[in-house]
């Protein structure tokens, strides 16, 4: 009888964290690294760092929010692109999925590209354009107040100036903190 | 006692079980009870050793401006809470502009902003939203931008400082003076036009007082030209 009391006054005071904050929805505040991987003959990639605002429930399958980066391209012998972005984005992930939640999701991207063409026919062609992108990754909460992202995207956009297909591989690896206790 | 008890008890099971007719009854059989052992002996002054406390964090209950502490024996460290729960604020800032050119990030000039903010000092999401003007100018050009940002922080409360990021839209007029080789230091050429595009910013903001605001942040402006910047600004609480 002793154990059985014992047993329960510790499981109680192990659950009792959880039991207070079993409103598990969360609003996250992030930041993350962000990288364009380049394309050979095309453009020489970007790297550069992003914000975050994301809507993250342990129990439910959406997630979402909206993010910024400001990538600064790399210099080579292919272009150099810096790109800045704005993006609307929805994803799914498995209900009950708090601590590691695989997620696949789409965004709409609102852009600003500066692209510098080299070699002797240099040129700055600069604009604005839209865009689509699709990433897949692993989030989750690593605590109870941290939370961290990444992600393999495809951006997908015509950059403006010179028609050209943005198309790149974005990763992004992030970190953040819940911002509604 | 216990002996009675024992009877009754497998008097009454017998019974239910119907076979108290059918078996002949038994005698009961005395049975010595042996004399319950001597407690271990304790000294006094021997620690007793004590479980050690369960590693769980303590509960925090979620904060509430309108709890009633007064039935605590002991006063409490008393807590200002007697901020506005938003603000409306209308904030000033120094700005410098950075450009995209063929050699790199380079500086473009420099200028002010006004803007008008509403900031949910308690609130869980958005935080808040933000109206500026921007104006940079410099001997490359000049850049006059309107930007709405919707602002995520942690809650503001009295806090001095705490991090946020703005996310939005912006839409403005540019003008960027260009060589032939893509150089904006001097005048060759001249490209201009309106445009809409992303805005975005990460920084740390705060009260320094009741009614005076404070914020420096780096973002862009991605409307023409394409931006960056970065800024300090003051701010006033403007009504109640």
């Amino acid at each position: 009888m002793r154990h059985l009391v014992t047993a329960n006054a510790l499981a109680a005071a192990a659950l009792a964290p959880a039991t207070a904050r079993a409103d598990s929805e969360e609003t996250v505040l992030a930041v993350h690294l962000t990288s364009i991987l380049p394309q050979e003959g095309t453009h020489a990639g970007a790297d550069g760092v992003g914000a975050e605002l994301r809507f993250f429930d342990d129990d439910e399958m959406m997630t979402g929010g909206f993010s910024a980066f400001a990538a600064f391209g790399r210099q080579g012998a292919d272009e150099r692109r810096d790109v800045l972005d704005v993006r609307f984005h929805l994803a799914m992930k498995p209900e009950d999925a708090g601590r590691v939640a695989p997620y696949a999701g789409v965004g709409l991207d609102l852009l600003h590209v500066t692209t510098h063409l080299p070699g002797p026919d240099a040129m700055t062609a600069r604009g604005t354009t839209l865009g689509v992108s699709v990433e897949a990754g692993v989030m989750g909460k690593a605590s109870r107040r941290w939370f961290y992202r990444a992600s393999v995207g495809y951006l997908g956009a015509i950059v403006p100036g010179t028609g050209d297909d943005l198309g790149g591989v974005v990763v992004q690896l992030g970190v953040g903190r819940m911002i509604d206790d | 006692m216990r002996r009675a008890c024992s009877a009754a008890a497998s008097g009454l099971i017998l019974f239910f079980a119907g076979t108290a007719a059918a078996k002949p009854q038994r005698e009961l059989q005395e049975v010595e009870i042996p004399p319950e052992a001597p407690a271990p002996l304790v000294v006094a002054t021997e620690p007793q050793p004590t479980p050690p406390p369960p590693d769980v964090e303590p509960y925090e209950p979620p904060y509430d401006p309108t709890y009633d502490q007064s039935h605590y024996a002991l006063p409490t460290t008393p807590i200002r809470d007697d901020y506005p729960r938003e603000s409306a604020l209308l904030v000033a800032s120094a700005v410098h502009g950075w450009l995209s050119q063929p050699a790199g990030v380079e500086s473009f000039g420099g200028g002010g902003a006004l803007s008008m903010g509403f900031v949910q000092r308690d609130g869980d999401f958005p935080t808040g939203v933000d109206l500026s003007a921007v104006m940079v100018r410099g001997q490359g050009g000049a850049v006059y931008d309107l930007s709405f940002r919707i602002i995520g922080s942690p809650k503001l409360g009295r806090r001095v400082l705490v991090p946020f990021a703005a996310i939005g839209l912006c839409a403005g007029a540019s003008r960027i003076e260009v060589a032939g080789d893509g150089d904006a230091k001097t005048m060759d050429e001249a490209s201009w036009g309106l445009a809409l595009g992303p805005s975005a910013a990460l920084g740390l903001h705060g009260f320094l007082s009741d009614k005076l605001y404070w914020r420096a942040q780096a973002g862009f402006l991605g409307a023409g030209a394409g931006l960056y910047t970065a800024d300090v600004a003051l701010g006033v609480v403007v009504g109640k």
